[in-house]
């Protein structure tokens, strides 16, 4: 064990990761000066210019150039910067990275590493704090890695780099300083579609992911002080989600929260809803419940970024009032 | 002559060069257009250069005979026609098959519900 940040441990991953495999490689904007948020300071000294690959200002070429290069046996990790910023090479990686394996009958994989930084830290406005990760979940052909804490961005980057899918990486900017213990096995790997249970609890089950886990486990600490007991999940990975852990929660607590940073509607919550309601709808004491951003673009003005932002505040008066129904 | 020309001075040490080359697209977008949206003369025009027809020419000026390059037209349009009917004449796959491929982790024929 060693304690490292959240963003040193995605770095450790990948050195990890281009050490053990002469394949591996990275691509994107700034690379050589470590990255817009320094997540690959001095991985260039020890890689190379031809390992650690500084792009032009194209989003689209650098997708594409990692496609193929994914296609012809090498495994690219993809800097986007921001998950905003991707969306200038979603034709790559939604139409070509997602669809290659299927429409060539199988006879070619594409496993690359797209990261895309999601997430509101503070007055990065409209198009520099946006949560996505939705998006890609709907697409078949990609798998979707949300992680909340330092040991998870070591353990599923690996994952992610071995795998032979398109993954979609998408750390959160609020947690790069978040410092907690992380394993320093070289073969610590994250299975995907396997939760974590930050939290045990026997009154509600609260599901979360990415950096949203933190502000709903601070609320399940403060409840215990009202004798409300919480179940907290953090789902680690969207696509495959770990459907078994959830609805055996609810099965137990009979009451479900769901809680996203992401706009509320038509985000990742309303498909855990949509699944708890079919599966354990006489099984539950209260209605599915979700908490989300509401439906506007994010501001820079302080103030008005707040009114995005669910808060623990918000998440302890939804469980409150889902906790009183028929208790 | 201008991609001998490029290729040549870039392997000599020029550094990248850029090749505009412009083109035209002789038929519509898809079989099913006609592309009606185009003045016929200057279609008719294009067809003259045709590269296929242009090709032929080059050989023909190389001394190639007539009949040499109809049997070469011949056997290629016979290779199309091949594989067209192969491959009208193989069945469909499996429907099941329609889950297949798509990704190893959280693959379908597990997940799909």
């Amino acid at each position: 064990m060693a304690r490292m940040s959240y963003l040193e441990a995605a770095k450790s991953a990948l050195a990890e990761e281009m050490r053990r495999d002469p394949t591996v490689w990275a691509v994107g904007e700034d690379l050589g000066r470590g990255g817009v948020f320094g997540q690959y300071r001095g991985l260039v000294d020890e890689f190379g210019p031809e390992r650690i690959s500084d792009a032009p200002i194209s989003e689209a070429c650098i997708m594409g150039a990692a496609v193929g290069a994914a296609m012809m046996g090498t495994r690219p990790v993809v800097e986007m910067r921001f998950s905003d910023f991707a969306l200038c090479a979603i034709d790559e990686l939604v139409n070509q990275a997602a669809k290659a394996r299927y429409m060539f009958g199988g006879q070619t994989k594409v496993p690359l590493v797209v990261r895309e930084p999601i997430g509101m830290w503070r007055s990065s406005a409209a198009q520099h704090s946006q949560s996505l990760e939705a998006w890609y979940a709907h697409i078949p052909g990609l798998v979707v890695v949300c992680p909340a804490t330092p040991a998870d961005n070591k353990g599923l980057l690996k994952s992610a780099i071995r795998c032979d899918d398109p993954v979609v990486y998408m750390e959160h900017k609020g947690l790069w300083p978040l410092e907690d213990e992380v394993p320093d096995d070289p073969d610590f790997l994250i299975p995907f579609g396997k939760a974590r249970f930050a939290r045990e609890g026997r009154d509600i089950t609260i599901v979360s992911w990415s950096k949203q886990v933190h502000v709903a486990a601070a609320a399940a600490e403060k409840l215990a002080s009202e004798n409300i007991d919480v179940e907290l999940i953090d789902l680690r990975t969207l696509w495959p989600w770990d459907k078994e852990a959830v609805l055996a929660s609810v099965e137990k607590t009979g009451r479900l929260l769901v809680v996203q940073e992401a706009v509320s509607v038509a985000g990742f919550g309303a498909e855990i809803a949509a699944t708890v309601a079919e599966r354990l709808h006489s099984r539950l004491k209260a209605p599915v419940r979700r908490l989300g951003a509401p439906r506007i673009p994010i501001s820079y003005a302080p103030p008005l970024e707040d009114a995005v932002r669910v808060t623990e505040a918000a998440t302890m008066k939804a469980v409150r009032e889902l906790v009183a129904v028929n208790s | 002559m201008a991609v001998a020309e490029l290729t040549a001075a870039i392997r000599a040490g020029s550094g990248p060069r850029f090749l505009r080359a412009r083109t035209y697209r002789l038929t519509g977008h898809t079989g099913a257009d006609a592309a009606a949206y185009r003045p016929k003369e200057e279609v008719e025009e294009r067809w003259k250069d045709d590269p296929i027809a242009r090709a032929a020419d080059l050989l023909r000026a190389a001394g190639v005979p007539d009949s040499e390059l109809e049997a070469d037209r011949e056997a290629a349009k016979r290779e199309m026609r091949e594989a067209y009917e192969a491959a009208v004449a193989t069945p469909y796959p499996p429907a099941e098959q329609a889950f297949a491929d798509v990704q190893d982790v959280g693959d379908p024929r597990v997940e799909a519900f």
